[in-house]
């Protein structure tokens, strides 16, 4: 496997990125109520200290609470998360990139510098497990939607999220668990050709329709891996079995993706994919860019996406169209 | 097209509830509690054949959260229960009620967790074997833990009493 290994700063949690302290309530947005108070309820308490609601303590007389005021708390802490990273962000000039930067090393300075000449904008997907299958689908559905002059890229989309339906199906997964979130994707991407740049941006930000979609590509990714199991279970871990790591790491919101997703994900729908991974190797001055090829000839050039150990963010190259990009 | 606030969810309970009402699995009926709510449901449990709690009709609530089913449900039973997966308060803690990554009982690496493919059914259904498997590895209640691997003819006597107490005996 050429991609290293994620480095998450801590269990569940993508880094967001380096010269940011990652935000406290990152960890507990992965942390489902538990119902029972536990230590991670303790954490959730600490998180909120503004709110209402007492510090759980550590002593005999926990404060009992409601199922309701715990889910009523992890709202709080996702719409603060929310306030401070949205789902996806608006695009940004690169020299962004490059202030986070400023006292950083020369390894990250030099390869930020030698990426402005092909590229010249990025897009920031929230840090949350989720950040490579929302900034695919949005890339994507972006070139898609910019692109009004090519409707087959359109079609090629239809067709490819259309397919996804059989595989899920081939996969064995029921209909039940998949078609709420297959309905959600196709009808954005059926609705894309009505879109504004502004209104594409806004159903990402909305967390009902931009999980919906994370959900149908991870699904979608699950259903590769076990539809083609001779080929990666040779990757998993002695003893383990396809349908545990798809459970365990794919399946699951907030799991943060491997290498392997991204291979299957650009196998299934079609869609190359080049990783422009950003490193802090003191030897190189070049980011070092891996290719994701589906089998089929590629029909549109690659979707770019930024890769920092933990994170994956969007880019823009120069040479691809950027007209009406917000 | 932006969705309000758990729409998706009440999509997916209304189907969940139709399927159930349906093909409701044996020993299992669950439904919301009132027509009004559908993130609060109510589930009456049959306890297995050939064990301890067989004979019992165990009520329990499920809330869920405005995110299902990305996020899972919680389970409460609300009558008496001694099993060593089930706390004091009646909050089942098994597996498949925690997302991977969230591990408050270090579970197996292979113990089913909950994602959008799991569903209402699954975890009753998962609940049942737990009332006939207790996995006192991952234990809720330390006290049930601990007789169940000591001395398990007085464990079974202790979880028949409470059984005689929810059918009002």
């Amino acid at each position: 496997m050429q991609q290293p290994q994620e480095s998450a700063v801590k269990p569940g949690l993508t880094s967001v990125h380096p010269a940011v302290a990652p935000v406290a309530s990152n960890t507990t947005t992965t942390t489902t109520a538990t119902g029972a108070l536990g230590a991670q309820q303790t954490s959730t308490t600490a998180a909120v200290s503004d709110s209402q609601v007492q510090p759980v303590g550590q002593g005999q007389d926990q404060v009992q609470l409601t199922d309701e005021q715990i889910l009523t708390q992890m709202q709080a802490i996702k719409d603060e998360e929310a306030n401070v990273h949205p789902l996806v962000g608006v695009s940004e000039d690169l020299t962004e990139l490059e202030k986070e930067y400023e006292n950083g090393s020369a390894a990250f300075r030099n390869k930020i510098m030698n990426l402005a000449d092909t590229h010249d904008r990025m897009r920031r997907s929230r840090g949350d497990g989720n950040c490579f299958y929302r900034a695919f689908a949005f890339a994507w559905f972006e070139r898609v939607m910019l692109a009004k002059s090519k409707p087959e890229l359109l079609e090629q989309a239809l067709k490819a999220i259309e397919e996804s339906k059989d595989l899920l199906l081939a996969a064995q997964f029921e209909p039940l668990a998949f078609e709420d979130f297959y309905q959600v994707t196709l009808e954005t991407l059926q609705n894309l050709v009505h879109f504004t740049a502004e209104e594409l941006l806004g159903t990402f930000q909305n967390d009902e329709v931009s999980n919906s979609i994370v959900m149908h590509f991870r699904l979608v990714a699950s259903a590769y891996l076990k539809t083609h199991q001779e080929d990666y279970a040779p990757f998993l871990e002695f003893g383990q079995t396809m349908d545990e790591y798809c459970s365990m790491h794919v399946e699951a919101m907030g799991r943060e993706s491997e290498e392997m997703m991204l291979i299957a994900l650009t196998k299934a729908t079609h869609v190359s994919v080049e990783v422009a991974y950003l490193s802090g190797n003191e030897n190189a001055d070049e980011v070092n860019f891996l290719p994701f090829l589906p089998d089929t000839p590629p029909y549109m050039p690659p979707l770019v996406l930024l890769y920092r150990p933990g994170h994956y963010d969007i880019l823009y190259r120069k040479s691809h169209c950027l007209e009406g990009v917000v | 097209m932006y969705k309000t606030m758990g729409s998706t969810a009440l999509k997916r309970l209304m189907k969940e509830y139709r399927e159930l009402t349906l093909h409701a699995p044996e020993g299992i009926t669950a439904g919301p509690t009132t027509e009004e709510n559908f993130f609060e449901w109510e589930a009456l449990i049959e306890g297995p054949k050939d064990t301890p709690y067989e004979g019992g009709i165990f009520p329990a609530t499920l809330t869920f959260p405005k995110d299902y089913p990305l996020s899972p449900p919680t389970m409460k039973f609300t009558c008496d229960m001694f099993h060593p997966n089930i706390y004091q308060d009646g909050t089942v803690c098994i597996s498949i009620l925690h997302a991977p990554g969230d591990d408050p009982n270090m579970y197996e690496s292979s113990s089913e967790r909950w994602s959008p493919v799991q569903s209402v059914e699954k975890i009753l259904l998962s609940v049942l074997s737990m009332l006939a498997e207790p996995n006192d590895e991952s234990g809720a209640n330390i006290e049930a833990c601990k007789v169940w691997r000591a001395d398990r003819k007085h464990f079974d006597e202790l979880v028949r009493g409470t059984v005689r107490k929810t059918l009002g005996l």
